[in-house]
């Protein structure tokens, strides 16, 4: 996999009120994953190799993938593969990235979700969805001791596109 | 050259008991010298807001993190 062929289709940043260590963690840890990212468990190996799972509250490994860059604190990207049938085959590897920066008193994080290929906006839109509900309710575990309650409905748009395509979809 | 003036649409749908606020910015010219900056500064606005309604102090972005100097108008 040649990482220099990918190419961020959905950039998010917002800033925390934290400092670097406790974004790090939280990004890579269940202990913090759980509470804002819909109950599913990180475990991270950090290092270049090592694996990076999340995990489905009933245990499943939703997300299987490892970790392509690992600069502690600052910078970390990984595969970020749904185990949904056909979808890496289709759509290609997806990366993840995040950056993590100091500034002042708070911490910049920037999200980068990047393909090998154009991917079309029906299916970007989960991501589109998705990551800022993540992220804002890392940012309120972070800055109030409380995650956000999401009741997203399910990505439609994305998952009908999905089908379309022969990938397999709960 | 002063840049034409360009549209903002704020979107707030209740979730429950949250809100998703969805800012939309259009309009910008070809090669505009704004957006950048404009693309670097609303997520620093948005997190401030966000902080000041959740626990009620404002984030204390320095305006270095922002590269303020970028919004000169040339």
């Amino acid at each position: 996999m040649k990482i220099e062929q990918f190419k961020p289709a959905i950039v998010y940043t917002i800033y925390i009120a934290a400092t670097p260590e406790q974004v790090w963690k939280a990004l890579t840890t269940a202990e913090f994953s759980r509470k804002y990212f819909s109950g599913f468990a990180i475990d991270a190996d950090l290092k270049v190799g090592g694996a990076f799972i999340a995990r489905a509250p009933d245990g499943s490994e939703h997300i299987s993938g490892e970790v392509i860059e690992c600069d502690p604190l600052k910078r970390l990207t990984v595969t970020w593969n749904v185990n949904w049938p056909a979808l890496v085959e289709k759509l290609g590897p997806t990366l993840v990235t995040y950056e993590i920066e100091q500034a002042g008193d708070t911490v910049k994080l920037t999200m980068l979700q990047s393909h090998d290929r154009d991917i079309s906006d029906d299916i970007l839109s989960g991501g589109r969805a998705g990551w800022p509900a993540i992220l804002s309710s890392l940012k309120s575990l972070l800055e109030t001791g409380q995650a956000l309650t999401i009741k997203m409905a399910p990505p439609e748009r994305m998952l009908a596109a999905l089908k379309e395509m022969g990938i397999g979809t709960p | 050259m002063r840049e034409p003036a360009t549209k903002v649409a704020f979107t707030i749908e209740p979730y429950g008991n949250l809100v998703k606020l969805t800012v939309t910015h259009e309009g910008f010219i070809e090669g505009s010298k704004l957006v950048g900056a404009i693309s670097t500064g609303w997520p620093a606005i948005l997190s401030g807001l966000k902080s000041v309604l959740e626990t009620g102090k404002p984030l204390a972005i320095p305006r270095a993190a922002l590269g303020k100097e970028e919004l000169t108008r040339s």
